[in-house]
This record gives C-alpha cells, sequence and structure tokens, in this order.
C-alpha cells in the first residue's frame, strides 16, 4: 500500500497537475456563473483539450471544471437571481433576498464556506468508501454487471425530465446509436448503410457535445432571446467564524444528504439541495426568516448542493458507472486515455486512483481560493452577453469535435446530434438517459452477451445469484416508485 | 394529452420502423449461429421492443403519463428564418472546409451569428470573428499538433 501512495505521489506531484486543477476550478466557477451555460456543457467543451495531456492531468482538470461549476452557479444565483446551474436554483430563495438587502458579500462568503466543506466531506467519502465498493464489486461476473447497470440506467431516465416513459424512450434511443458499428461477438455490420465511417461506432465527444451544447444556442437563436445581465454590487461585510458556527448543524446534515444522494446514479444536485434546504428551515430557529433572506438557508442549500460532488464519482470509479452528465464525461476521458474504471482499476491502476484522490482533495482548497478571491472577476464575467458567448461557444464545439480524430464526419454528427438533442428539448425528452445509455450500451450488451455464451443461451443466468436478484428487484421496485411518484408530480431529479 | 398522444404514435412509428426496415436492412446476420439471443440483432431487437412499448403507453394511457407542454407551442416566420440561417451556416461550414479549411467558414460563421444575435459593434464583430478562430488555430497546431485543414492558408503547413 505505501508502495503505492509513493508512486501516486509520484504521479501526482508535478508543477502541471497542481496548476491544471487550478485551471480547471477557476473555469468551471466561471462557466457555472454564466446563466446558460451549463456545467456539463463546460466540462464537454473542455474535454478535447485534455486529449494530448497525461491521463491523470486530464481527469483531474475535467474533475476542477466539475467542482468550480458547482460553485460557480451560486454567484449568479446570489447576486442576480439568475443560477447557473439547475442546482443553485435552491440558492436563490435566500441568496438573492439576502442581496436585496445589502448583504450579497455575507450569503456569497456562506455559500463558498458550504461548498468547500461539504466538497471535502464528500471527496472523504469517496476516499473511504470506493475501495470498500470496488472490492465487493470484484466479485462480480457479466451477470450482475448487466443487472447494474440496467438497475442504474432505470433509475437515471426515471429521475431525469418530468416523464419517466420519455426517459426510458430517451436512454432506448442512446441504446440503439451505441449499436451502430461493428458486431462485437461475429464482427458483422450494424448500421453502417455503406459508411466506413461508422464502422468504430459514434464517437462519444460528437454526440455529447451534440447532445449538450448544441440544443442551448439553437434554442437561444430561435428565441432571439435578451442576454443582458447586470451583476450588482457586492455590499454588505463577510460571513465570519460565528455566522459559519450558527449554520454547522445545517451545513454538516446537507453535505452528509449530499453524499447518501449523490452515490445513488442519476439524482444529482438540484435535488440534493432542495432536500437539506427543506431539512434546514424544518429543524431550524429561524424557520420564519427562510425564503425572505436566511443565512443558513444557503448554507444548506450549498451544502446539499455541493455534497454530490465527490459522492457520484464513488459508482464511477468503484463500479464503472456514472451517476450523471458529468462523470459519464469523466468516464468519456478515462476511456479516451485507454483506462477503464470499475473494480480493476482498483487492482491494475491504483496508484492513479491515489492521485486522483489527492487531486480531488486539493481542488477543496482551490475551490476556496478561488471563491475568495476572484469572485469580482467572476461575477463581471456573467455579464458576458449571449450574442458573442453562444457563437463563440459554437467555434469551440466545431475545433474541440474536429479534434478528436481529425475528421469532419465527427463534426456531421455533432450537428446532426444537435439537431436530435433540440427536437428532444422541445418535447422534453431528457438528454441525460440518452447519453449514459450511449455511454453504457455496448458494456450492458457485452455483459448480456458474455452472459448468454456462458450459459449456451439459457436466460436464467441473469437470475443466478442473490445480487442479481437483488438488483432484478431494485430495478423493478424503482420503476413501479418512480412511475407513481411522477402521477403524483413528486420533483426527484434535476 | 393531445401531445401526449402524438408523441407515443411518433415513437411507436419510430419503433415500428427500426423493427421491420432498419434492423434487417442495416444488420447482418451470420449464417451459423450458436443460439438465436447471440445474434447480432437480437439486442436492437429488444431496445427497439422497448421503444415500441413506451410510444404504446404515451399513446394508450396518456393521462396516466401525462406530458407537461412543449418548450415551443407557436412558431413564426421570423423564428423559422433564424433557425435556418442558424442551421444553415453550421451545415454550410462543415460543407466548405474541405474547399476553404476550417478557419475561414468559422470566421464568417462567428461574424453571421454575432450579427444575426444582435451585435452591432462593427469593428468588434470583426476583430472578434478574427481573433477568436485564428487563437483556437495555433492552440490546437502548435500545442496540441491536430492538423487543422487551413485550406487556402495550408502553406502554413510547408
Amino acid at each position: 500500500m505505501y508502495e503505492n501512495l509513493i508512486q501516486a505521489i509520484g504521479l501526482f506531484f508535478t508543477f502541471q497537475n497542481i496548476l491544471i486543477i487550478l485551471a480547471g476550478v477557476l473555469i468551471g466557477a466561471m462557466v457555472g456563473a454564466i446563466p446558460g451555460m451549463s456545467t456539463p456543457m463546460g466540462v464537454a467543451l473542455v474535454l478535447p483539450f485534455t486529449f494530448t495531456m497525461e491521463p491523470i492531468t486530464g481527469i483531474l482538470l475535467l474533475l476542477g471544471v466539475y467542482k468550480g461549476g458547482l460553485y460557480g452557479g451560486s454567484i449568479t444565483a446570489i447576486l442576480i437571481k439568475a443560477p447557473g446551474t439547475p442546482a443553485a436554483a435552491c440558492t436563490v430563495l435566500d441568496g438573492y433576498p439576502l442581496t436585496q438587502k445589502g448583504q450579497a458579500r455575507k450569503a456569497l462568503d456562506m455559500a463558498l464556506y458550504a461548498s468547500c466543506f461539504a466538497d471535502f466531506v464528500s471527496n472523504l467519502s469517496l476516499i473511504l468508501l470506493a475501495g470498500v465498493l470496488a472490492g465487493l464489486a470484484l466479485k462480480f461476473g457479466p451477470p450482475e454487471f448487466f443487472t447494474l447497470i440496467l438497475f442504474s440506467l432505470t433509475i437515471i431516465a426515471g429521475v431525469s425530465g418530468d416523464n419517466i416513459v420519455k426517459g426510458i424512450a430517451s436512454a432506448c434511443l442512446g441504446l440503439m446509436f451505441a449499436v451502430i458499428g461493428l458486431d462485437m461477438v461475429y464482427g458483422t455490420n450494424r448500421f453502417l448503410f455503406g459508411n466506413w465511417n461508422l464502422m468504430g461506432g459514434l464517437s462519444f465527444i460528437p454526440v455529447l457535445i451534440g447532445l449538450f451544447a448544441l440544443p442551448e444556442i439553437i434554442h437561444f437563436f430561435v428565441n432571439d432571446a435578451v442576454d443582458r445581465v447586470k451583476t450588482v454590487a457586492m455590499g454588505g461585510g463577510g460571513a465570519g467564524l460565528a455566522d459559519f458556527r450558527r449554520c454547522f448543524k445545517s451545513i454538516l446534515r446537507g453535505s452528509l444528504i449530499g453524499v447518501v444522494l449523490g452515490a445513488i446514479p442519476g439524482i444529482g444536485g438540484a435535488p440534493s439541495a432542495f432536500l437539506s434546504y427543506s431539512e434546514a428551515r424544518r429543524t431550524s430557529g429561524n424557520r420564519d426568516n427562510f425564503g425572505k433572506g436566511e443565512l443558513e438557508g444557503v448554507a444548506a442549500a450549498e451544502a446539499g448542493n455541493n455534497g454530490v460532488a465527490g459522492a457520484t464519482m464513488i459508482p464511477l470509479l468503484a463500479l464503472g458507472v456514472p451517476g450523471d452528465v458529468i462523470t459519464a464525461i469523466i468516464l468519456g476521458a478515462f476511456m479516451i486515455h485507454g483506462l477503464r474504471p470499475g473494480p480493476l482499476l482498483f487492482v491494475e491502476n491504483i496508484s492513479l486512483v491515489y492521485a486522483l484522490f489527492v487531486g480531488i482533495m486539493l481542488s477543496s482548497l482551490y475551490l476556496f481560493i478561488v471563491g475568495k478571491f476572484t469572485i469580482r472577476l467572476i461575477s463581471r464575467i456573467a455579464e458576458v452577453p449571449n450574442r458573442i458567448l453562444y457563437p463563440m461557444v459554437l467555434l469551440l464545439c466545431l475545433f474541440g469535435t474536429f479534434a478528436i480524430n481529425n475528421n469532419m464526419f465527427d463534426v456531421l454528427v455533432m450537428l446532426l446530434m444537435g439537431c436530435i438533442g433540440y427536437v428532444m428539448m422541445l418535447y422534453r425528452f431528457p438528454a441525460p438517459p440518452f447519453l449514459i445509455a450511449f455511454i453504457l450500451g455496448p458494456l450492458l450488451e457485452d455483459n448480456f452477451r458474455q452472459s448468454l455464451i456462458l450459459s449456451d443461451g439459457g436466460m436464467g443466468i441473469l437470475f443466478r445469484s442473490p445480487i442479481c436478484a437483488m438488483f432484478w428487484m431494485l430495478t423493478v421496485l424503482s420503476v413501479v416508485l418512480l412511475a407513481n411518484s411522477r402521477r403524483k408530480n413528486i420533483p426527484l431529479g434535476a | 394529452m393531445r401531445e401526449s398522444r402524438s408523441i407515443g404514435l411518433a415513437l411507436v412509428a419510430l419503433g415500428l420502423l427500426a423493427l421491420f426496415v432498419l434492423i434487417p436492412a442495416g444488420i447482418v446476420a451470420p449464417s451459423n449461429m450458436k443460439s438465436l439471443a447471440l445474434a447480432p440483432d437480437f439486442w436492437p431487437n429488444i431496445i427497439a421492443s422497448v421503444f415500441v412499448m413506451t410510444g404504446a403507453i404515451l399513446l394508450i394511457a396518456p393521462a396516466r403519463y401525462p406530458s407537461p407542454p412543449s418548450v415551443e407551442q407557436a412558431y413564426s416566420i421570423a423564428r423559422i428564418t433564424r433557425l435556418f440561417l442558424l442551421l444553415g451556416s453550421l451545415f454550410g461550414v462543415y460543407a466548405a472546409t474541405p474547399y476553404l479549411g476550417l478557419v475561414v467558414p468559422a470566421m464568417l460563421m462567428v461574424f453571421g451569428l454575432s450579427w444575426l444575435a444582435g451585435e452591432r459593434r462593427w469593428k468588434f464583430l470583426i476583430t472578434l470573428s478574427v481573433v477568436s478562430p485564428v487563437v483556437l488555430v495555433v492552440f490546437f497546431i502548435y500545442v496540441a499538433r491536430v492538423p487543422i485543414p487551413l485550406g487556402v492558408f495550408e502553406f502554413i503547413y510547408g
């Protein structure tokens, strides 16, 4: 173990790695602070720039953007009532009233402290739990993995968007696009229709950028949106230790809620922020002040939101199953660098895992530094008008997509995916199940067919062990519960 | 409810198209298969069947799984024109790249789209359209070592 740790420290502690996380957190905070830019969009646009980096450096950059983005969304939520990310919508409830009272600085400080603390707790949970879970997953065979992935996909399809049926349809579409290419057992063509560019299947990044960056941009241009936002002055004094102490209970509770919900595939930051906020309001002595500018409300929302950051990496690193879009992108980054997250990563590449842990812990510190010293700059960036921003984003999409394989066919795939994504957005089909199914599709099919090869074609193998039975039961249970909750309009996912 | 039904109908139609046209025409199945379940078209058939089922649920029981209203209800001529201008410029860049390279069409795209979105400061617009693609080209060619197609500027590669 000590040998691995020393190796990991050697792998991590390079000048480039230490700086790249800082750059990632800064970029993420800027992206998160711009209303109209989402964190997944930011991570997707940064991804092509990581191709030439070392695997650890590239992945740390993406993780930095992820963490910075989660925090950055709260800046505009507090200053101009425009949450930069869906999860920051909860921060608006008390953050903006505090700004109106002239206490913006205090709200921003508390958001930062709560975010950093929750992020730290979440990272700690990742370090403590991922290895244990990976150890258990080493006992999994193809049938267990098949049922696990099926369960994860069902949850993601169920909690994304407003309608579980549309979520499942979206996942099916993603699975179908994942089939394109050569068959993995017989090597015969599937949906090539004479186009040899499709032989290796559709590349992940054009699909990702097409689905998550283009629809927003198309929507902006079609609707001629008014885009000029104006930030307000950051008035008032900052939050001190006494304020932090007063809110500590809510921050700790929010962090733990974030860890639990973050580790479940598909749930994400928004439900965690709202649950943490509602628990803080229920138990607070100042509950009447919630919604009118209560500092504890900002702390609870931000702790719930940022508490998911490290925890979403648990199923990714330990099982190879991404819990949300951003971890799906990070899974893509692993794959681009020839690595496959999952239990075997802990056996074959443990020094890389430890190096990632070191980097992730450092990102909490950077989040604090970035939040404390660049907040004025970041809040100014939110003023960049969309009429300038979106053509720039399109430019990044074009060059970034081309750079994957030096091939214009990928650009065409991205544009077509953008059109599909736009239609899906218009008719409220959630895009996350599509993307995650697209990424997990080959793994799902591979495990399905490997199981059938093991059993000479008998389907009974998919129910062979208690683990399989448990995942089947959980899948059925989640479909029933999610369908019922949707009928009663109970909000679940982001 | 009507919208849920229309979406359901569209999903069923797409699923049936996949089951009866796209899969038989697009997937080559070898003749000597050990098991039907291992056939290359077995998995796509399952996916298409589930897809048809989701459409059927929306079609048969739209009230049970109501869809919120779609994002856009009203389409004006201006909106459709803007949509086509945007898509035209994007696909235009794709079509022009083999002849002009990626840089010049990208400059024109940035100029056109910023103008379409309401930017009217001409000096700023021209500077932005020229500088931003050039910065990206410099990064990708000299830092990331990606041979960006340059069209008329191909001589830069020597």
